[in-house]
């Protein structure tokens, strides 16, 4: 394999990706959705880490939307430009203490994010300006004048060219000043809207061609800023108008302050809009997958066989519409990655389960075991029919629950000779099939190729667009050749998803500020859930979701569910199939990702009913308590462990 | 300024055999036996001692006897004339050690030491069927948060940029974290530094595995290593990597052992002006508990502050 082709996947952070974005940027199917050319209200773009807000903003800001990249007239500039923030927030959350009482350190705030904003716009303007031709169809920006800055300022420039590099050391001064702010003179601080405005309507004045161009200013990562800054935001947001309207972006449930500097309080819909990437992905993800896959490759110099996609295609946001609605071309899309990473039928793993004698034997053990609780003198070998090899897996679980085996025999002779099978009519195949699958794998030091398929990819990334190109980036990394074969090897792609997903449950330790503590959490729940998959009997199969029954979790752990939402270690879905007659709240799925790590599956199978009590312990307990949840688990589903998942 | 230079001396066991004593000592909290034994060692060969807290949430003050200070106010809290302080280092963490050794370097005094003991074990809290039998519970995690005097606007280019030097300890998740909130560190060359050999042999393996996945992460790296109690090792590799290249400024991240902590501190001490070195921090909130007793005793005598 060449190296560009390794290389293909291999920037899946936005932060990897740079600013400019011109060429670079497959536009998303809901793009049309965010209506930014008719609607001037405040978008809240929120969604797990790594779906693609970042990118979304920076594609939006100027020096993708101005990118010199770009031939740009007077016809095509575009209606908004946006101005990109992403605060220093080890810098900003020094902002606070005994030092200054809560108003100063607001105004202090303020100057400082009016520095940024300027700073921001005035780099906007000068890319107008780059380049002979520019100059000649927006006119020439090195001309233009600011006195308007010197209302503000007494050493502010007055000329545009000197603009940047005053705001500059203005915002050197402030950092230097809150270094040693009981030794130095304070700055004078600049009062946002005012002068903002004052600019913008100068540079109108000058640039006609600004004159219907709004601007946006995109706060990204808003949950990391500090309460009173969130609320000089939320004022911001409350008023916001053309020529200057605010955005952000942040986690999913990280808007935790509603409230404005005044007494009003943040209302949605009347001030903002609210966007989550991941739901409007949902239905299109896997044409939207397909497609950065086949970017990926085209921007290496690789066209994947009979797949249509162009790179100019991709990047039209013109050309969206058509591309999720055609279907040819969205079959032809989603074929050809498929073909490239081709997945595995049930039919065919159980055929691979009978090939392979390692498989082959720990199924027939487990049979045989199973056996020994019934007729002695029937063989795991008469269970065990190559014709049917789904069923002859299942019969492994059944004979655990009980089931009689001359019973199972007569089922299984039925289906081989092709009459009605309770296999087939009571759906044994269809609930205990992949259970069985991923139990047979566990004691194995090898990944089960049921992680392998495109398909699989797109259930265990669940519309995150990072966790899907990293899947892409370890699958292309396993095995030299697979762009001259055409296709990733099964086992390649299912070695490729255990380490991708490793990586991910380590990933947990860096998220946010109880990072450890999610950590605990994905570790102790992905335990649990193995040791539900070790039962033989897979009469709860594929458990890999809970509800908490008994009572209300303590407002700390309430805290903690949060969080792990935020960060998507959890996803939160109504529930269903409610036991009993109590009232159906939240199923809490651990995110898919993490699945092939831990050998479970990545289905929503059979839901564990947690008491209050069980998910505060898990949730917020000691390390004691952590211990003692999975011991009562395993004792109460009475399975031996032989085995331990390896070290990375 | 000359460069400070630093003179080590240490026990050979748990004994604390030096022949140290000093004017005043501050010292820390009392978390585990090994800070109980390092603020009695302190308490019984000073004249006179502090106890000292900083709190991230209050910046530029430091909590010294129960009274919170600002910078100035310090200074006020070494007696008139000392001739000889100890930072009880095993209890205070970097903040405090920053600002003591600050106002230590502006009041002159002649002789400053820090005390360091080494942990004979460290807590291993996660004892159920994890497959991360590696990690050690020794913080719970916090947020990555300037510290006022050591901090800049990440988010300003900075011309000729940045480099970065992390310490790397036993807790991956902090190296995680950085990654995560300075997200600028993503496009700067970075130099990672492992405490090798560790405090005792096979502790090493630990530093080394808990950090690989995500090291092996990251570009334009560089890997150097440096005994794990060494802070003359530390503040050497600090000094080489600041002194190479153009870069305008230098950051570093102290997550791993005190001394290498000891060593930034020393460093940002030394290189402050103009902005030149920045810290970047996350207040760890250290566990109780975390360590056992006393493997051996350090003191790192600063000349030249």
């Amino acid at each position: 394999m060449t190296d560009k082709a390794s290389n293909a996947f291999a920037k899946n952070r936005a932060e990897e990706l740079g600013f400019d974005l011109w060429g670079d940027f497959v536009v998303p199917p809901f793009f049309h959705k965010l209506a930014l050319d008719e609607v001037r209200k405040p978008l809240l773009i929120e969604g797990g880490r790594g779906c693609g807000k970042t990118t979304l903003l920076r594609y939006l800001s100027h020096q993708t939307q101005l990118s010199t990249r770009r031939n740009l007239t007077a016809d095509s500039l575009p209606k908004q430009i946006g101005l990109y923030l992403r605060a220093d927030t080890q810098f900003l959350r020094t902002f606070r203490g005994a030092a200054q009482n809560e108003e100063n350190w607001q105004k202090i705030f303020e100057h400082a994010l009016c520095l940024m904003i300027l700073g921001e716009l005035l780099a906007a303007v000068e890319l107008l300006g780059t380049g002979a031709d520019r100059k000649e169809v927006f006119g020439d920006v090195h001309a233009l004048k600011l006195p308007c800055l010197r209302d503000f300022g007494d050493d502010a420039p007055g000329e545009f060219s000197d603009a940047r590099h005053w705001v500059r050391s203005q915002h050197n001064y402030l950092a230097s000043w809150l270094q040693n702010s009981d030794t130095a003179n304070r700055p004078r601080l600049l009062p946002l809207k005012p002068v903002l405005l004052a600019v913008i309507t100068l540079l109108r004045e000058q640039l006609p061609c600004l004159n219907e161009v709004v601007f946006f200013v995109f706060v990204d990562e808003y949950e990391n800023l500090l309460g009173y800054q969130m609320k000089l935001i939320n004022t911001l947001l409350k008023h916001s108008e053309p020529p200057l309207i605010f955005h952000v972006a942040a986690k999913r449930n990280a808007m935790s302050e509603r409230s404005t500097i005044g007494s009003e309080q943040l209302q949605e819909p009347d001030d903002y809009r609210h966007i989550d990437i991941e739901e409007l992905l949902l239905d299109d993800f896997e044409l939207f997958a397909a497609e950065l896959f086949c970017f990926r490759l085209l921007k290496k110099g690789i066209r994947l066989k009979e797949s249509p996609v162009t790179d100019q295609m991709l990047c039209d946001e013109a050309q969206v519409t058509r591309r999720f609605t055609d279907t040819n071309y969205g079959d032809a899309v989603k074929g050809a990655v498929a073909a490239f990473l081709p997945g595995i039928s049930n039919e065919e793993i159980a055929e691979y389960v009978f090939k392979d004698p390692t498989l082959r034997e720990q199924l027939a053990k487990g049979i045989g075991k199973a056996l020994e609780n019934f007729d002695r003198s029937l063989k795991a070998a008469a269970f065990m029919r190559e014709d049917v090899p789904m069923a002859s897996i299942c019969v492994l679980a059944l004979l655990n629950q009980g089931k009689q085996p001359r019973d199972l025999l007569n089922e299984l002779d039925k289906l081989e000779a092709g009459k009605p099978s309770k296999f087939r009519t009571t759906d044994w195949i269809h609930h205990y099939f992949l259970g069985t699958i991923f139990y047979l794998y566990l004691p194995l030091q090898r990944p089960c190729i049921a992680y392998a398929g495109f398909s699989t990819f797109l259930k265990l990334s669940r519309c995150n667009v990072r966790h899907f190109l990293e899947l892409c980036h370890v699958s292309m990394q396993s095995h030299e050749g697979s762009i001259e074969r055409g296709y990733v090897e099964v086992t390649d792609q299912a070695q490729a998803a255990r380490v991708a997903s490793a990586l991910f449950v380590k990933e947990t330790q860096g998220s946010g500020d109880f990072g450890n503590r999610l950590f605990l959490i994905v570790n102790t729940l992905g335990q649990i859930f193995r040791l539900s998959q070790q039962r033989p009997s897979q009469s709860e199969a594929e458990r890999t979701h809970f509800a908490i029954v008994d009572g209300i979790p303590s407002e700390d752990a309430q805290d903690i569910l949060r969080e792990c939402i935020k960060w998507s270690v959890l996803i939160a879905v109504k529930e269903t199939k409610v036991k009993d007659v109590r009232l159906a709240t939240n199923d809490y799925i651990l995110n898919p990702i993490y699945a092939p790590y831990f050998g479970i599956s990545y289905n929503k199978g059979r839901k564990l009913e947690m008491s209050a009590a069980f998910i505060d312990a898990l949730l917020v307990g000691d390390r004691a308590s952590l211990d003692q949840l999975v011991k009562s688990y395993k004792k109460q589903w009475d399975v031996i462990v032989s085995d331990q998942i390896s070290l990375l | 300024m000359a460069d400070m230079r630093i003179r080590t001396y240490s026990s050979d066991d748990d004994q604390f055999s030096l022949p140290f004593n000093w004017d005043h000592a501050f010292y820390g909290k009392d978390l585990d036996d090994r800070c109980h034994s390092a603020i009695d060692l302190i308490k019984s060969r000073s004249k006179t001692t502090s106890n000292c807290r900083y709190d991230s949430e209050n910046p530029r003050f430091l909590t010294i006897d129960e009274v919170v200070r600002s910078r100035k106010q310090t200074a006020n809290c070494f007696p008139k004339g000392t001739a000889s302080i100890a930072i009880e280092a095993t209890t205070l963490d970097l903040v405090e050690i920053l600002e003591l050794l600050r106002c230590a370097m502006e009041l002159r005094v002649p002789t400053v030491d820090l005390v360091y003991a080494e942990p004979v074990s460290y807590q291993r809290p996660i004892n159920f069927d994890s497959p991360w039998l590696r990690e050690f519970s020794l913080s719970q995690n916090r947020r990555f948060e300037g510290v006022p005097g050591f901090v800049t606007d990440l988010s300003v280019p900075c011309e000729n940029d940045t480099r970065f030097v992390a310490f790397l300890g036993y807790e991956g998740a902090r190296l995680e974290q950085a990654c995560e909130q300075v997200d600028a560190l993503t496009g700067w060359p970075k130099t990672v530094v492992f405490g090798i050999p560790g405090y005792a042999p096979g502790w090493e393996i630990n530093a080394l595995a808990n950090n690989v996945a995500k090291v092996a992460t990251l570009e334009q790296l560089t890997v150097r290593y440096c005994s794990a109690a060494s802070v003359t090792g530390a503040l050497d590799i600090l000094r080489r990597v600041h002194n190479q290249g153009s870069y305008a400024r230098t950051v570093v991240a102290p997550l791993g052992t005190k001394p290498h902590t000891i060593a930034t501190a020393l460093f940002l001490i030394e290189n402050s002006s103009f902005q030149e070195t920045t810290l970047i921090w996350d207040h760890p909130t250290k566990s109780e508990n975390r360590s056992g007793a006393v493997r051996r005793w350090h003191v790192f005598r600063v000349r030249d502050l």
